[in-house]
């Protein structure tokens, strides 16, 4: 499962929303993690800690502050922020380094403003065209892969249709091409990413029966083939355990544990690689919650699916991924595998999470103490900002220097 | 261990439909169970298995399509089913309160927060002052009336008595007023010391944010704590001690000049402009004055009000510890002495009385049921003893008794309804007998001319008359055993009784005197929204619902719920939506105010790890029955019903890796409920008998009952599934690791 392959890479994610005149709310504040091919990337934290904006922010649901985001090796999103505060700090900097020189005349003077200002010329350049072509990627993702789909199509007809000699052969060959390439030209990398979300209630379009629901992603692809649809639309209807009856129903017929199903239905239809699951069974009943989990298990087996998944429940979480992120306040705290996480858990953030989960073992909660976490207590960040580091191979932490020592202390000892 | 424990709320054989367009929905059928005082009783269900249904239904909020169809739910000596919508009044959100699942829904979106908190405890503060007067004045004079009945009527005993009580009411009535003065001043400076430590605590971090207002509302609170018993030597030094803190935290025209208006907009300005280091040095000079203000050993008030009501002399200037040694005796001497023996000479007299009224009452019931009893019922001799029975059950209730006798009052209505309910069955099925008759005799006069009717006759669709009978019956049998029982008793305490008595009528005084002002009720707000951890609280009073995340929302509904100061807390889900660390404070929230109060709460649920956490008795609802019921342990380490299995093994835990065995298939539709045992068709342990007939409740231990067939002597014996056993064993291990 884990060949290393990185699906997706995000780096120095922020997304700032703005509250009032001055004020910005940081709802992802430098996150950076990738999620490797074929595993279950588990997201946890309090609410409102921006795990959610989070992955509708990798999704292009809104357009980032600062970062980037990589989808198969190509830039999905890019923010600016970082490059125009660099320009701001560049500025800055070459003020206070020119203000003793300003307003002298001699030669030495001279010299050193024009040494500082061509310092401060080549950092601007640097960061602007970093800027543009962060612009560049991120409208253009989309075309950019189209583009590069046409080309491989052209690039693997090309050979075929010149050794082809019979003109009706030839004929039909290039009808057969253009029309992969008129798909190729409607195809977007975004298709390959897809969401299943929270409220399976509110996420289904109550006018709409589940075979258009469903087929509303081939449709906007372009495929014009109706059998072809149908075919699609009853295959993932069987993969996520519906009937071929229920493409004509609408919405409101099912359960909540069936309109699930038809979310997530609707998710797979387009062969996505990566599933951004936000939050899928919170909205569920006990008993529905294991079918949803087990069919999803189930998919990701057949369909070698990567999940990017989403909860607070941290029994399923646990279950379910393979590695876990911990987020507090728009920051990535610890990052590990996910028994490693709750086995030796380093962060106090963690641990009071950690501590915060009921089971249903009366003896067991009797006597669990939960813990508390304070930030100011915890932390002294006033000499050094902390970074996320790493104290044991796979097990990132957010800490300064201080603290990774203790951390790699606590680390060793567990180890002995 | 049941038996011990007082009974808050029973619910009998209750049975509950909806009509729809579809046909009746029965969503309870037939469930009955006991809470105590003090436990938590937690009810797990998937959705549509009734327990909202059954908690609305306690609460008188059922839908307007509800039926009820029978049962009673007894609280206090009345039966929730039967009294009227004003007497609900009093009861729905004072005695019992209710947590909704979604918060959202439950506030009203157009009125600012502190309005919603603020709003019953006005209303309902007059109401609960009248009721507390009318509660004390009749206990008081039930009280003289069987002092005087016990000294035997003559005059120079009654007029004794008469002042005895008198003055009682009068003291009592001083001794709060200065109570109720001491304890705001305390709880002020111990609020005032926690926002001190915390101020002192963000200073010495170098973490400015919030301390302004967190120093302004020290200034509040500690400004409240000058009273004679608190502050009193020290009071000067803190009034000018927070006066110059007032000054330091107050932004002054001189910031605005020098600063511009910027430093209205800039928050961060706004917050690091202080002198810190001063305010520290003040902060803890404040603390020290208000620690020791509260290490002071509080004087008695009961008697101290007795002292400065009746005696004349001045009060002698005694350190606290001796002076209330003084004063105590002071009023033993003058004042208690007389009154409890004389209360317990009334309380002993009451007893005896009504344990006469109850032994005519049985004789009269044995007697009276036989009427009841025969082949037919004659109406006017049922009428008649109706009004014998009631006038006698009537006088066995003992005025004096703290703890309600619930079968004594609910017998009247009890027996009235099941009366009627016999009646109107003979009625009915005489109407019936008649249609069959005329439709019958149409039917065959056809098929006597030769023709071939088209239609068919429907089957006559009678009552049970002989189930009302002996629902009637069942009513006397139940009262008789319970007064033979109640008069077996030899062990009784008067001593105990009397000072019950008197503690009854201390707390209906402080009913009386607690006076909730508009001032007092915000207050109290304030306080009760940072009991359910909402930081800020002055701020978040004036604001709206919507400036709430979901968990602060729920926290708010909480407040509303507790700001009664209810008996019965009823919790519909009320953590489902939040997450862990929210989820976890809100538990303990409700645990810490449970054992504070004293409260029985109803939780509902469907996640086991909270039932865990939470309940001290677990009962398992499918299909609108009760299918186990039992303690936590029993039923999270001995789980005897197919459903809980299924229940327990569709979780996932920590440790499970194996695929999770979900449920198949969904609940059955309950407007056709199943013939035998609901769970039948997704179990797959079902046996034949399990589609035919609903499986009793089977006892396991004396705690421990479980509706299924699986327990019958007769049945093959299964194992719990693996996933279930393994993790109970697993669990068992960690335990014995992490024991040692």
């Amino acid at each position: 499962m884990d060949n290393g392959e990185v699906l997706l890479k995000v780096e120095d994610l922020c997304q700032y929303f703005k509250i009032g005149p001055g004020n910005e709310l940081k709802a992802v504040d430098h996150v950076s993690f990738d999620i490797k091919k074929g595993e279950v990337f588990g997201l946890v934290g309090e609410s409102g800690c921006g795990k959610t904006t989070t992955g509708r922010s990798i999704i292009r649901l809104y357009d980032i502050t600062s970062g980037s985001v990589y989808f198969k090796g190509q830039r999905i999103c890019a923010g600016v922020r970082s490059y125009k505060d660099a320009i701001k700090q560049a500025c800055l900097d070459y003020e206070t380094k020119a203000a003793p020189y300003k307003g002298k005349q001699d030669e030495e003077s001279l010299q050193a403003i024009a040494r500082l200002k061509a310092e401060r010329d080549e950092i601007l350049l640097d960061q602007k065209a970093k800027m543009q072509a962060a612009r560049y990627d991120h409208k253009n993702c989309n075309k950019l892969y189209a583009q590069e789909q046409v080309k491989k199509i052209e690039a693997e007809y090309a050979p075929l249709l010149a050794a082809e000699t019979d003109e009706e052969k030839k004929a039909a060959l290039l009808k057969e091409k253009n029309e992969k390439v008129r798909l190729a030209k409607k195809d977007r990398i975004m298709n390959s990413m897809q969401m299943i979300f929270q409220d399976p209630i509110a996420s289904l379009n109550p006018r709409m029966t589940v075979r258009e629901i469903i087929a509303e992603g081939l449709i906007i692809r372009g495929i014009k083939d109706k059998k072809y649809i149908d075919e699609q639309v009853y295959r993932v209807l069987n993969l996520v355990g519906l009937v071929e009856e229920h493409a004509g129903r609408y919405p409101h017929e099912f359960s909540g544990g069936q309109r699930q199903r038809i979310g997530i239905a609707r998710s797979i239809i387009l062969n996505p690689d990566l599933i951004i699951a936000d939050e899928p069974i919170s909205a569920l009943d006990v008993s529905i919650q294991a079918q949803v989990i087990n069919l999803l298990n189930g998919l990701r087996e057949q369909l070698g699916l990567t999940i990017l998944f989403i909860a607070h429940d941290l029994s399923v979480v646990k279950y379910f991924s393979d590695r876990i992120g911990v987020m507090y306040y728009g920051k990535m705290v610890e990052l590990a595998p996910s028994d490693e996480l709750f086995d030796h858990p380093l962060h106090p953030y963690t641990k009071s999470l950690l501590s915060a989960i009921p089971l249903p073992d009366p003896e067991y909660e009797r006597g669990r103490k939960r813990i508390t976490y304070n930030p100011l207590a915890e932390h002294d960040y006033s000499v050094q900002q902390p970074t996320m580091r790493e104290v044991k191979p796979g097990h990132f932490i957010l800490c300064n220097d201080a603290e990774f020592a203790k951390y790699t202390e606590e680390v060793n000892k567990v180890k002995a | 261990m049941a038996e011990n424990k007082e009974v808050k709320l029973s619910v009998n054989n209750l049975k509950i439909s909806f009509r729809t367009d579809g046909g009746n929905v029965q969503a309870v059928r037939d469930i009955s169970f006991d809470v105590y005082k003090g436990e938590t009783l937690a009810i797990v269900g998937e959705s549509g298995s009734g327990k909202s249904v059954t908690n609305r239904a306690i609460m008188g909020i059922l839908a307007g399509n509800a039926i009820k169809e029978g049962g009673e739910i007894i609280y206090d000596g009345q039966d929730l089913m039967k009294i009227s919508e004003e007497e609900f009044h009093s009861i729905r959100g004072d005695k019992i309160a209710m947590i909704f699942q979604d918060p959202m829904s439950s506030l009203n979106p157009i009125m600012r927060v502190g309005k919603q908190l603020t709003e019953a405890m006005l209303i309902k503060g007059k109401l609960k002052q009248k009721q507390s007067r009318k509660d004390f004045n009749g206990t008081l004079s039930a009280l003289k009336n069987s002092m005087n009945a016990a000294y035997g009527m003559n005059e120079a005993d009654c007029q004794k008595n008469k002042t005895v009580c008198e003055n009682f009411d009068k003291f009592e009535y001083k001794h709060l007023e200065l109570e109720n003065a001491y304890n705001q001043a305390t709880v002020a400076a111990n609020d005032a010391l926690l926002d001190l430590d915390d101020a002192l605590f963000r200073i010495e971090k170098n973490s400015y944010h919030g301390v302004r207002a967190t120093v302004n509302e020290i200034v509040k609170l500690a400004s409240c704590t000058y009273n004679e018993y608190v502050v009193n030597e020290d009071a000067d030094r803190l009034k000018t001690l927070l006066a110059e803190l007032k000054k330091l935290a107050a932004l002054s025209i001189g910031d605005y000049i020098s600063k511009g208006v910027s430093i209205l907009f800039n928050r961060k300005m706004r917050e690091d402009d202080m002198d810190f280091a001063t305010v520290a040095e003040k902060l803890k000079e404040v603390k020290e004055i208000l620690t020791k203000a509260l290490e002071k050993v509080q004087p008695n008030f009961f008697a101290l009000g007795y002292y400065f009501t009746f005696a004349t002399d001045p009060l002698p200037e005694l350190p606290t510890e001796e002076l209330n040694a003084y004063l105590r005796k002071y009023l033993d001497e003058h004042f208690m002495f007389n009154f409890r023996e004389r209360a317990q000479k009334g309380v002993a007299y009451s007893r005896e009385r009504t344990m006469q009224a109850r032994r005519e009452a049985v004789a009269l019931l044995k007697e009276h049921s036989k009427t009841f009893s025969g082949e037919h019922i004659d109406k006017k001799q049922a009428h008649e003893s109706y009004l014998v029975l009631t006038k006698a059950v009537k006088k066995a209730i003992d005025p004096l008794e703290v703890v309600k006798d619930n079968l004594s009052y609910t017998f009247a209505s009890g027996l009235n309804s099941a009366i009627g309910q016999y009646f109107s069955a003979i009625e009915r099925n005489a109407k019936e007998e008649k249609r069959y008759a005329t439709q019958k005799a149409k039917w065959d006069r056809l098929v006597a001319s030769g023709k071939t009717p088209t239609y068919e006759v429907s089957e006559k669709n009678l009552v049970d008359v002989s189930a009302a009978q002996a629902a009637i019956l069942r009513i006397f049998d139940k009262l008789i055993k319970h007064y033979e029982a109640r008069l077996a008793e030899t062990d009784f305490d008067v001593e105990a009784a009397a000072v019950a008595v008197i503690d009854y009528l201390k707390k209906k005084a402080s009913g009386v005197a607690y006076r909730v002002t508009r001032e007092l009720a915000k207050m109290r707000a304030i306080k009760l929204l940072k009991e359910v951890g909402i930081p800020d609280p002055i701020k978040r009073y004036s604001q709206y619902p919507f400036e709430f995340s979901g968990g602060m929302r729920q926290r708010i509904v909480i407040a509303i719920a507790l700001s009664a100061d209810p008996d019965i807390l009823i919790c519909d889900e009320p953590t489902t939506a939040l997450d862990v660390t929210i989820q976890s404070q809100i538990l303990e929230l409700i645990n810490k105010v449970k054992a504070e109060r004293q409260l029985s709460v109803i939780f509902i649920t469907h996640d086991l790890g909270v039932v865990a956490n939470m309940a001290d008795r677990v009962a398992v609802m499918y299909a609108g029955k009760l299918v186990e019921v039992g303690t936590a342990d029993d039923v999270f380490y001995s789980p005897a019903h197919p459903y809980t299995w299924a229940l327990l093994s569709s979780m996932p835990d920590l440790d499970a890796k194996e695929k999770l065995e979900a449920i198949p298939g969904t609940p059955p539709n309950m407007i056709y409920p199943p013939k035998g045992d609901a769970f039948a068709e997704r179990n797959k342990y079902a046996m034949q008998i399990d589609f035919e007939m609903q499986p009793p409740m089977f006892q396991i231990s004396d705690t421990h009952y479980a509706a299924t067939w699986l327990l019958h002597p007769d049945a093959p014996k299964v194992e719990p599934p693996k996933a279930v056993t393994d993790r109970i064993n697993r669990m068992k291990k960690t335990r014995s690791e992490a024991n040692g």
